[in-house]
């Protein structure tokens, strides 16, 4: 006799499958596991100062999108704080630069001429560039927090990316949609201001004249703007009358010249020992070719919007032993336009300031309508 | 019988104050989670070790579970579902577990008796041979079959209940189930079992 043996298959033997399947029941959970379960959501437990902190860092967001948004569109409009070419100035008739347009740092706004009005360095540039990111995220959060419990436990959790897609809802690709467009909208006009961190409201005017009493002559280069030379005098001092605008929109204070910086970048800083300002008397605005006009020390003032004033800066050279004083300049030393020194020179393009605008306080380089070129009696250039 | 509706009541209603205050706010949802989880961990655990056919898998699958059900907690409309939502995850993180298993098997030495087929063998050394190759002809089975088995034969779901849990149409449940049966028959007959017992002269 052969026997088959019996295999648990099949309709009629469901129950030994069945008791198959409960022999391999390990039974009720390990403790082991029950604890571990347990640490699950205690590990991710979001901070509960969060839960205060997203709807009120949300709100925060969406102002400052908002007036970002608003900022930009205002700049973009025809009616923009800096639209159309700068104002004339008020000073007097210019000589030398007269037919020099301003040159600016950056690019103006498209169409309109305009230039940024406000300052975009600094804090005020982290600020408004990274606050569209930041933003972008918190309404995300905020859009998920308050339009769906689950979305809003997600976001609890996770954060607002999470919260935004956990949202179940036939109409969530509305909600994703708009929050994408909302951050690439942000990023777009973050990234185009991102562009303007160096536009600086303070120009020079179209004013400037070089000391008579030293001065060589002019001459006009190729790049469009002047060079004024006048004779190095060991120990002696250059004088030199500039205008300073402010093309901007909002009042600013220029507060000091900064020396550091003119030594740094400025070769002929090198024989140069310090750089003095000298301001027209009293509050008067505007300014004048003799340089005694400027009678008041150099003390912090402030330029309204649009308007400018005259200076004068003086140079206090060095004794510089080995560089022979520049030459003479002649009697018609004024009238010398197309002057070319015969020796060697070093040129000063650009005057290192500080101001304050909006109580930030900023540094710019003014770059002047004509250098002012120190001329050696002979080629040496160190002093 | 009434009081025992009674209860139903009373927990349906309790699930939905409860229902209420997590949507409210006033539950924090990690609380509400490890209450629903640790209320549920044996059911899932149970069917994990009945798939898996290992505890420690099982356990391992039901933490790995527990893990992946607390970051999509936010997507439970229903905490009154959560048995039925959590098992699902169980069920999926077990199927990915086979699947892994099927990438990387595990070599099983040979047994010392040799070729189980043709032996004779006592009754109860005889179950455990059946046993062993139900073991063999369900770990042959695809993932997804050898899950509708066990909800089906384990916890004696009806084919609706399997398409609910598993959010699969019924006719994918029956579908599943006939080629599961019919190629554990076909993995037994390989290993020399028959389904009927006959008596030859």
């Amino acid at each position: 006799m052969r026997r088959e043996r019996k295999a648990s298959i099949g309709a009629p033997a469901e129950k030994d499958l069945q008791a198959w399947l409960r022999a391999r029941d390990a039974g009720p959970a390990p403790e082991r596991l029950r604890m571990r379960v347990a640490l699950v959501a205690e590990e991710t437990r979001p901070r509960r100062i969060w839960a205060l902190l997203r709807p009120i860092s949300a709100v925060a967001g969406a102002a400052a999108a908002a007036i970002l948004i608003l900022f930009a569109a205002t700049l973009r409009g025809p009616a923009g704080p800096l639209a159309g070419r700068p104002s004339p100035t008020t000073g007097p008739t210019p000589t030398a630069s007269e037919n020099m347009l301003p040159l600016m740092p950056v690019g103006p706004w498209p169409r309109t001429g305009a230039v940024l009005a406000v300052p975009l360095d600094g804090p005020l540039l982290a600020a408004l560039v990274a606050l569209p990111f930041l933003a972008a995220l918190l309404l995300m959060a905020y859009l998920a927090r308050r339009s769906f419990a689950d979305a809003r436990r997600s976001a609890a959790q996770k954060g607002a990316g999470g919260g935004l897609w956990a949202i179940r809802y036939p109409r969530a690709w509305i909600l994703r949609l708009a929050g994408a467009m909302l951050a690439a909208t942000l990023i777009v006009v973050g990234c185009d201001l991102l562009q303007f961190s160096q536009s600086s409201p303070l120009q020079y005017g179209s004013f400037e004249s070089g000391d008579p009493t030293f001065g060589l002559g002019w001459r006009s280069s190729a790049g469009g703007s002047d060079e004024m030379y006048m004779a190095f005098i060991p120990g002696g001092q250059l004088r030199a009358t500039l205008d300073l605008s402010n093309q901007g929109e909002l009042p600013l204070t220029v507060t000091s010249f900064d020396m550091q910086r003119f030594r740094v970048e400025q070769p002929a800083a090198a024989f140069i020992s310090s750089v003095e300002l000298r301001l027209p008397p009293g509050a008067t605005m505007g300014g004048s070719y003799d340089v005694g006009y400027y009678s008041e020390a150099f003390h912090p003032f402030e330029l309204p919007p649009q308007g400018d004033t005259s200076l004068v800066v003086i140079l206090h050279l060095k004794e510089c032993p080995s560089v022979e004083p520049g030459p003479a300049p002649g009697p018609d030393a004024g009238s010398n336009r197309n002057y070319l020194p015969a020796t060697s020179y070093v040129t000063i393009g650009e005057l290192p300031l500080r101001y304050s605008m909006l109580g930030i306080e900023r540094e710019t380089e003014v770059r002047l309508n004509a250098a002012i070129s120190l001329v050696f009696g002979s080629n040496a250039v160190t002093c | 019988m009434r009081a025992r509706r009674g209860d139903d009541r009373a927990k349906d209603g309790q699930a939905v104050a409860a229902h209420v205050a997590l949507e409210r706010g006033r539950v924090d949802p990690a609380d509400e989670f490890t209450r629903l989880a640790d209320r549920y961990l044996d059911t899932a655990y149970r069917l994990a070790s009945v798939v898996l056919g290992d505890p420690t898998e099982a356990e391992d699958a039901a933490h790995d579970a527990a893990v992946l059900a607390w970051r999509r907690f936010g997507t439970l409309h229903d905490p009154d579902r959560f048995e039925q939502w959590f098992c699902r995850i169980v069920l999926n993180v077990c199927r990915d577990r086979l699947r892994h298993q099927r990438r990387h098997p595990v070599v099983e030495l040979p047994s010392e008796d040799g070729e189980r087929g043709g032996l004779q063998a006592p009754d109860r050394a005889g179950q455990l041979l059946a046993r062993d190759a139900l073991d063999r002809a369900f770990a042959r089975l695809e993932p997804d079959h050898q899950i509708v088995v066990a909800l089906r034969f384990y916890r004696d779901l009806t084919v609706d209940d399997i398409a609910r849990r598993l959010d699969i149409p019924a006719g994918t449940v029956k579908s599943r189930l006939h080629h599961a049966l019919r190629r554990l028959r076909t993995e037994m007959e390989r290993q020399g079992w028959r389904e009927e017992t006959s008596d030859e002269a």
